[in-house]
């Protein structure tokens, strides 16, 4: 007979605000099979969990349904509990009267009903719940790291340190990332890669890291301790076991004119390339869609013929390798958008419209100007620039609602840098707010102001055009009562908006993560989970799930690398036993299965088998399906496929479904 | 004092994509109609007709069954199922004469708590609109009117 | 019918069939299932118009799974329906011989699976005339007036399983109106109990049932229950694509998806 014990929480207000939570309780109480019921206000703190096992052994309960939050939050919680009272953690269900009722109803008497109803129905859950045990499962302790970027190299580099293996997976030719298109950070004025190609040789020659650089990951299947990667390696046209980095072959190859994508298209490179001279790996590889001798037939292969150890191949194709890792870190980065998303600002149409990447390549000492701020049309030097922040974000009718959170800073820091290079130049922001809340930012903007003569006038720019090889600047400045303001610019500067990738989308559902509408990466609990997602093993670090700046990104990376580091600490992972079985009985039934298979055919996860069913004699009787519970991730797809019910679902069992929905709908009283 | 007939709407929701956008849409405090109660499912392909045809008998008027969009299973392939299955029973019920108006099938994702706030409050008007589901519950007394079915099942049980 | 008995027969004695299901006559003078094991009483089997049942039903049944080696004499539909099970794994341990005559009333003799659905193939019947017309009158009325339809004809239901027990496809050796943990489908014949029966039965057999039409003509309330699942195999192929009992490779539209299926109902 089944004792329950019904706990209603009142979360502080948050639920009592609107739900009479004394009244659920009592008619909780009421429910055939509760034995107990109670309402406190803080369940899930340490007196509200000391209650519930109190009340578990004082009452003897078999079950408890406890009324409080989402089970997102707080399952585990109460689980805790109820195994410390000594009773089955599956026996206990939670009741979301929060965040399904409390939160979105108004104070009624039908939000109140609507709370019992929802208790009532999983008191019926709980009311066929059966014991269940964790499985454990092997875990291999290998991560994996896709992106090798600031973020990347920092999680790979922690995990490495630990003493675990770990692959890195990264598409360009080089690791760094966007950062090492940076000329110096803010807010010291670092130069961004002094700083990173350090961490980036040491990710080359640690023994613990294998990297895989011009890869991309192919496909991932199984799940967390046991994911099973493949990689392709693209062809590089160039065996790197021979090549020795001397850049005779990218020196004379005739293919000059292909935009520069490090440069943020402001000069050109050739077909075989680096992108950087500090690239790591430093050798080459040839952009087949550009080369002659591939988009002509064998037309040229002068590097070929130059190269003194003959590393150039030319038959090189891509290959697929397969690797079993046990966690994924999703480092992947971000973009910034390219377009001319305001048409009345002119990207694109004048070449000294330029954006925020692009202005970081011209202060950079490598590169297309070595370091001088000029012109990308006529190479002088302006004396005019003007930045504009918020070119793109914040503005919900043009669809990017968010933040970009760095340009404010990196802003200030152009202006700055553009100022020490030309100390009588004139420098000057418009922007809507200064957002500098990081350690030393805000002292780092009052610089650009009132040290280096940066003028910032608080307005939006409603047109840049050119008249007289001037670009035309008109905006407003609303702290002098809206007064129009032009200015004659030799160059503009726009913060455009921090993107997601193009093909972040592709990349989730590769690795069946969630995303958000502007395709970052959906994290498990935007507050509490930061870096795990839903998806149990992969978590994620940088930009790739919001907009960041570097000391974030590390932390984050190191964050993920330390949840990676938790996961492979055990010797074995203990798995939610949420999975399927086949039912089995005695001679000469044995089982119901009639071995059809449906069941096999849709498992995502090729988590059943075929069992023979002999007897006594040998002989071969049936095939009946078999669940390998190791690697049944519970979705449950082949129980609603089978049509006489022989397959089930523990914790989400047929005859539990079926009593939530009787017990929802089936009201003893009013 | 006369009462406006309020719909029973059960929703049947996948837990990783539309529960978590319930509960999104609980953390935004966005407000709707109180007729729906959910019952989570690891995933949509967990959802048996079965028990769509149970809910609808004993006293729904209305069911919203929603999950992943495609592509987007936490599973992989679990929602696919489901769409194939829900076609294959929607038309079912079409042939049968079951007012299909009354299911609302949907994909909501777990950041789209805005999106379940609309369905809710849409599904609510609409099956309002239609009134209550008397048709299935008159099925076996159909000679007679007001039938307490409630009070029937507790006699019997 | 000279042909049909003498090939029985020397399948028999030679051994190629150690049972052999088919239609004898009755005192009536209707066919009826018949089974036989010895050449000499391969003289009573009779095939004609009216030999409607599907053999292929009794496939499942212990006794005849012991015989191992079966000779079955059916008409398309039965072949059909063989043929589905066979790739639905439900066959493996028989060897089967087939017996047929074709529309030039021609004995055929198919010894393999592969042969039966080469035959199946260039012999697929299409739907029944009669039902089509049915299904074509369904379809036009209102959603009101085919539920005063369907509620009328299913309230006349007596829950005697008949059509359960005549479909080749419902080889279930627990079928869930079995099933009291939980109940599923009410066992009383009351109407709400016997449209959770139907619609259960439809869905189950959508895209599995080859349309032999014995649940309907077996009914003894009359029920057209086989209309159900003849309308659901239509969306199904057109939908989906695939027919029923034409593959041994099956193809069972609810277990597999196609990435553009059709989702224009989902909000």
């Amino acid at each position: 007979m089944a004792r329950i014990g019904v706990f209603i929480c009142h979360c502080g207000e948050n639920i009592s605000a609107t739900v009479d939570v004394e009244k659920v309780a009592r008619l909780a109480g009421k429910l055939s099979g509760v034995a107990y019921s109670v309402d406190y206000k803080y369940m899930c703190s340490d007196p509200g969990q000391t209650l519930i096992v109190d009340a578990i052994k004082e009452h003897k309960l078999t079950g408890i349904v406890v009324g409080a939050c989402s089970p997102r939050m707080h399952e585990g919680t109460f689980r805790k509990a109820a195994e410390k009272a000594g009773i089955n953690p599956y026996f206990c269900e939670m009741a979301n009267i929060r965040e399904h009722c409390s939160w979105v109803h108004p104070k009624s008497d039908e939000t109140t009903q609507k709370a019992l109803d929802i208790v009532r129905t999983m008191v019926e859950k709980v009311k066929n719940d059966t014991a269940l045990y964790p499985i454990k499962v092997p875990i291999t302790k290998t991560a994996l790291v896709i992106g090798g970027g600031i973020a990347g190299i920092q999680a790979a580099l922690d995990i490495a340190n630990a003493g675990h293996q770990v692959i890195m997976v990264e598409k360009t030719p080089s690791i760094g990332g966007h950062m090492s298109q940076l000329s110096e950070t803010f807010p010291t004025l670092d130069c961004s890669q002094c700083i990173l190609t350090p961490r980036m040789v040491e990710v080359a020659q640690h023994p613990n890291i294998t990297l895989h650089t011009f890869a991309e990951v192919e496909n991932v299947t199984g799940f967390i301790g046991n994911f099973d990667v493949n990689i392709r390696l693209k062809a590089k046209s160039v065996d790197f076991s021979k090549c020795t980095g001397c850049g005779s072959c990218w020196q004379k190859c005739p293919s000059k004119k292909i935009p520069d994508e490090f440069n943020a298209g402001m000069s050109f490179r050739t077909a075989i390339y680096t992108p950087f001279p500090q690239a790591v790996p430093n050798k080459p590889v040839i952009d087949r869609a550009n080369c002659t001798w591939f988009t002509k037939c064998g037309k040229c292969g002068i590097c070929a013929k130059i190269c003194p150890t003959g590393a150039i191949d030319y038959t090189i194709q891509d290959e697929i390798i397969n690797v079993k890792v046990g966690a994924i870190v999703t480092a992947t980065g971000f973009d910034i958008k390219h377009s001319d998303f305001f048409p009345e600002y002119g990207y694109g149409k004048h070449p000294d419209i330029i954006d925020g990447l692009q202005f970081e390549r011209l202060a950079s000492a490598s590169g297309p100007t070595g370091g001088e701020i000029r012109r990308p049309s006529d190479g002088k030097v302006p004396e005019t620039v003007v930045f504009l922040a918020c070119a793109g974000s914040r503005d919900k009718a043009k669809g990017i609602e968010y933040c970009s959170k760095i340009c404010c800073m990196y802003t200030a820091k152009h202006a700055m840098l553009y100022k020490h290079k030309n100390h009588h130049g004139k420098a000057h922001v418009f922007y809507m707010d200064i957002r500098s809340a990081g350690k030393s930012y805000e002292e780092f903007v009052r610089r650009a102001i009132e040290e280096d003569d940066v003028n910032y006038i608080r307005g939006r720019v409603s047109k840049i055009y050119e008249k007289n090889g001037k670009l035309m600047v008109v905006g407003v400045d609303t702290l002098l009562n809206a007064k129009p303001v032009t200015i004659e610019a030799d160059m503009v500067v726009l913060a455009t908006a921090v993107v997601a990738n193009e093909d972040a989308e592709s990349v989730a559902q590769k690795l069946h993560i969630s995303y958000d509408k502007h395709k970052f990466f959906a994290e498990a609990h935007p507050k509490l989970k930061p870096v795990e997602t839903n998806t149990a093993g992969i978590t994620l670090a940088g930009a790739c799930q919001s907009a960041k700046d570097i000391p974030e990104t590390v932390a984050q990376a190191s964050a993920a690398a330390a949840k990676t580091i938790i996961l492979f600490s055990g010797s074995e992972l203990t798995r939610e036993p949420v999975v399927a079985t086949v039912n089995r009985s005695a001679a000469p039934v044995f089982t119901t299965c009639t071995g059809c298979f449906l069941c096999q055919e849709v498992c995502p996860y090729q988590a059943i088998e075929r069992e023979e069913i002999r007897d006594r004699a040998g002989n071969l009787l049936m095939n009946a399906a078999k669940v390998n519970a190791g690697l049944c991730q519970g979705c449950g797809t082949c129980v609603a496929m089978c049509r006489n019910k022989s397959i089930d679902l523990q914790g989400f069992s047929n005859q539990q479904m079926l009593s939530e929905v009787m017990g929802l709908l089936n009201k003893p009283f009013e | 004092m006369a009462e406006t007939f309020e719909p029973k709407i059960v929703a049947f929701v996948c837990n990783w994509c539309t529960y978590a956008g319930a509960d999104l849409a609980g953390t935004s405090r966005t407000k709707y109609a109180t007729n729906v109660r959910i019952i989570r499912f690891p995933c949509t392909g967990r959802i048996d007709f079965m028990l769509l045809i149970k809910a609808f008998q004993n006293g729904a008027d209305g069911i919203i069954v929603s999950g992943c969009h495609p592509n987007d299973c936490h599973y992989t392939s679990g929602n696919f199922h489901a769409r194939r299955r829900w076609m294959v029973f929607k038309s079912m019920l079409d042939f049968i004469g079951f007012p299909t108006e009354r299911i609302t099938f949907s994909w909501v994702s777990a950041a789209e708590g805005k999106k379940w706030a609309e369905l809710v409050n849409e599904t609510t008007d609409s099956v309002r609109a239609l009134g209550p589901f008397t048709e299935y519950k008159n099925l076996d007394f159909s000679q007679f009117n007001q039938i307490d079915h409630e009070g029937i099942a507790e006699q019997s049980r | 019918m000279k042909e049909l008995q003498n090939k029985a027969a020397e399948l028999l004695e030679n051994g190629t069939v150690n049972l052999l299901i088919g239609f004898c006559q009755d005192v009536s003078k209707r066919p009826v299932p018949y089974f036989i094991e010895t050449a000499a009483e391969a003289n009573i089997l009779v095939f004609n118009q009216d030999c409607k049942n599907n053999l292929s039903v009794y496939l499942h049944k212990k006794e005849v799974k012991d015989a191992v080696k079966i000779g079955l004499v059916a008409n398309v539909a039965t072949l059909r329906s063989v043929l589905q099970l066979l790739s639905e794994n439900q066959l493996g341990s028989l060897t089967l011989t087939y017996l047929t005559v074709n529309s030039g009333s021609e004995l055929v003799v198919l010894g393999s699976a592969e042969e039966l659905e080469a035959y199946v193939q260039a012999n697929f019947p299409t739907c029944r005339p009669e039902d089509q017309e049915m299904l074509d009158k369904l379809n036009v009325l209102s959603r009101e007036e085919r539920w005063a339809f369907w509620k009328d004809q299913l309230s006349e239901c007596v829950k005697c399983y008949a059509c359960r027990a005549v479909c080749p496809m419902c080889y279930c050796t627990v079928c869930t109106t079995e099933c009291n943990q939980p109940q599923w489908i009410k066992t009383s014949a009351e109407t709400s109990g016997n449209f959770e029966y139907h619609t259960m039965r439809a869905m189950h057999l959508a895209g599995r049932c080859i349309n032999c039409g014995e649940c309907g003509r077996i009914c003894p309330a009359g029920i057209p229950v086989h209309l159900l699942t003849a309308q659901m195999n239509q969306e199904i192929e057109k939908e989906f694509g695939g027919k029923t009992g034409f593959s041994l490779k099956g193809g069972y539209a609810l277990n597999s998806f196609k990435p553009g299926d059709k989702e224009n109902f989902i909000k």
